[in-house]
């Protein structure tokens, strides 16, 4: 335990960022996660019907994925620190406002623009530019910690917010989540957040505070033949369409079944309660499971792991259609649930090892729009096939074909010419090759 | 529901009621502990979360300070 201790005061600062960011990240999709819990509160005391209450959830999507190459591309300019700090301030009051809220539209208002458009700014395309100032080496384990955050936060702060409710009302339950955003959260990014390590005078991955202990040798070479200055010029290169047109199949195939397995569910007669410990189990695996894919990432090729992500959550779809329900459960808690969130640390890192860092904030926001798209697009189409066909099975079939194509558009990423972390002393910054 | 309040947490999405009413079922069944109870446990976990890092922090701001220190020592001409 002593050494334990020892060790965490002398570890590198950059895990102090990530931790803050843990909390960032767990806080943040925490209270946004927690609105579906009120919904039949709020039906019963504003009278208002359930698709009025949705509107503020669907619009908050929009606004979410929207704001995320904004607050993206401030951070290329400003740094992460002020425009993750900047976002959370508004956030955690919107958490408080919640509390004043009389009616629908209020609800709308508030969630669907304040606190949805400011949660953009603490996510990914904010959060994954500071982890790949701060990581090289380790880029892949961090930026899976930020993203196990968000998970481990929808597990505590969910059924946090559910208790609150059911021992005093919904008023106390988001003035408390809205004091943990600002009396907690705040306080620690304050103190903690640090752009980059420059800002501390150290180096990334901590280089200069244990030359002798490094392992692997600092690199010399620390951008790819693809580093940009400009965003726009991303799209004349390959990886950026591959790595996006993945990232909305991840969209269509998470955000599809997040809205309609309770459907599904209910259409194979499947009990409550089996359901309900199948999608525990499934959160269980997604945090475990990104956490270990992130390690991994840092050992081998990002791309393979990626495409394999999504053959796996492949394999999750066609358990819909060849097993019977009951054991498709089971089977898409557990195949599924280890790929449910790893294509977002490997998408981030893969792209800052492309692209550099310095415009990385603003591809993160506009790649996680890509994938909101897709997830609406894959929402509707998925509510149209179940009526025209009243089954689920060709949408199904659809979300497993264009998973295949996913891990096949990521394993045809060209990683290792591309990837700073592949390039040696010495080598020489290449043109993006056209329909390479 | 058209909308999405979903029930697992992949970028920031809601939790959906109707799951969620299942699994609160299951953790009342299977914990048996009271609304109180549970809010104390988890209010706890959310605390001692920046508590801890805060803590860290510090001994290493600490640390890094007391190796300056000796650094500097060493530099100074006997």
């Amino acid at each position: 335990m002593t050494n334990f201790f020892r060790k965490a005061s002398t570890a590198y600062y950059g895990w102090y960022v990530i931790a803050a960011l843990f909390f960032t990240a767990f806080v943040g999709v925490g209270v946004r996660g927690s609105y579906g819990v009120f919904v039949k509160t709020w039906e019963d005391d504003f009278g208002a019907s359930v698709t009025l209450i949705s509107v503020a959830a669907s619009l908050g999507w929009l606004m979410n994925g929207a704001s995320q190459p904004l607050f993206g591309n401030l951070t290329d300019k400003y740094g992460g620190r002020p425009v993750i700090i900047l976002s959370f301030i508004p956030m955690g009051l919107g958490g408080i406002a919640m509390a004043f809220v009389t009616n629908a539209y209020m609800l709308i208002f508030v969630y669907g623009f304040v606190i949805s458009f400011f949660s953009g700014g603490i996510m990914f395309s904010t959060g994954g530019p500071v982890v790949a100032q701060w990581f090289r080496a380790k880029r892949g384990t961090a930026m899976s910690i930020l993203a196990a955050g968000g998970s481990i936060g929808g597990l505590i702060l969910v059924p946090f917010a559910a208790y609150l409710l059911i021992q005093y009302n919904w008023q106390t339950a988001w003035v408390v989540m809205g004091v943990v955003m600002l009396a907690l959260g705040l306080p620690l990014l304050f103190f903690l957040l640090k752009s980059k390590p420059e800002d501390m005078g150290l180096k990334q991955d901590g280089y200069e505070r244990t030359p002798e202990a490094l392992d692997p040798p600092p690199p010399e070479v620390t951008t790819g033949p693809l580093a940009i200055d400009r965003w726009q010029d991303s799209y004349s290169s390959a990886p950026m369409w591959q790595l996006s047109l993945a990232y909305v199949v991840c969209g269509i195939t998470t955000a599809s079944i997040s809205v309609h397995f309770v459907r599904w569910a209910v259409e194979q007669d499947i009990s409550a309660g089996k359901a309900a410990i199948a999608f525990g189990l499934l959160m269980g695996i997604n945090a475990v499971g990104v956490i270990t894919i992130g390690f991994l990432s840092d050992k081998m090729e990002r791309k393979t792991l990626l495409g394999i992500v999504y053959l796996i959550r492949a394999v999750a779809f066609l358990s819909f259609l060849v097993l019977p329900a009951n054991i498709a459960l089971w089977a898409f808690a557990i195949i599924g649930g280890g790929s449910w969130l790893a294509t977002v640390p490997l998408t981030t890192s893969l792209t800052a090892d492309v692209y550099g860092v310095k415009t990385l904030g603003t591809l993160s926001g506009l790649i996680n729009l890509a994938h909101q798209i897709g997830g609406a697009a894959a929402v509707l189409a998925f509510g149209i096939v179940f009526d025209v066909f009243d089954t689920y099975n060709p949408a199904f079939f659809g979300g497993f074909v264009t998973l295949l194509a996913a891990g096949v558009i990521s394993l045809s990423i060209k990683e290792r010419k591309y990837s700073s972390r592949y390039m040696k002393p010495g080598d020489t910054i290449l043109q993006p090759v056209e329909g390479d | 529901m058209a909308a999405p309040l979903a029930p697992v947490a992949h970028h920031s999405e809601s939790v959906d009621p109707t799951l969620w009413k299942w699994i609160q079922h299951q953790i009342d069944v299977t914990t048996g502990l009271s609304a109180i109870t549970i809010v104390i446990i988890l209010g706890i976990i959310i605390v001692a979360i920046p508590v801890t890092v805060i803590i860290f922090a510090i001994r290493s701001k600490k640390h890094a300070q007391s190796m300056g220190r000796a650094a500097e020592s060493d530099d100074r001409p006997h």
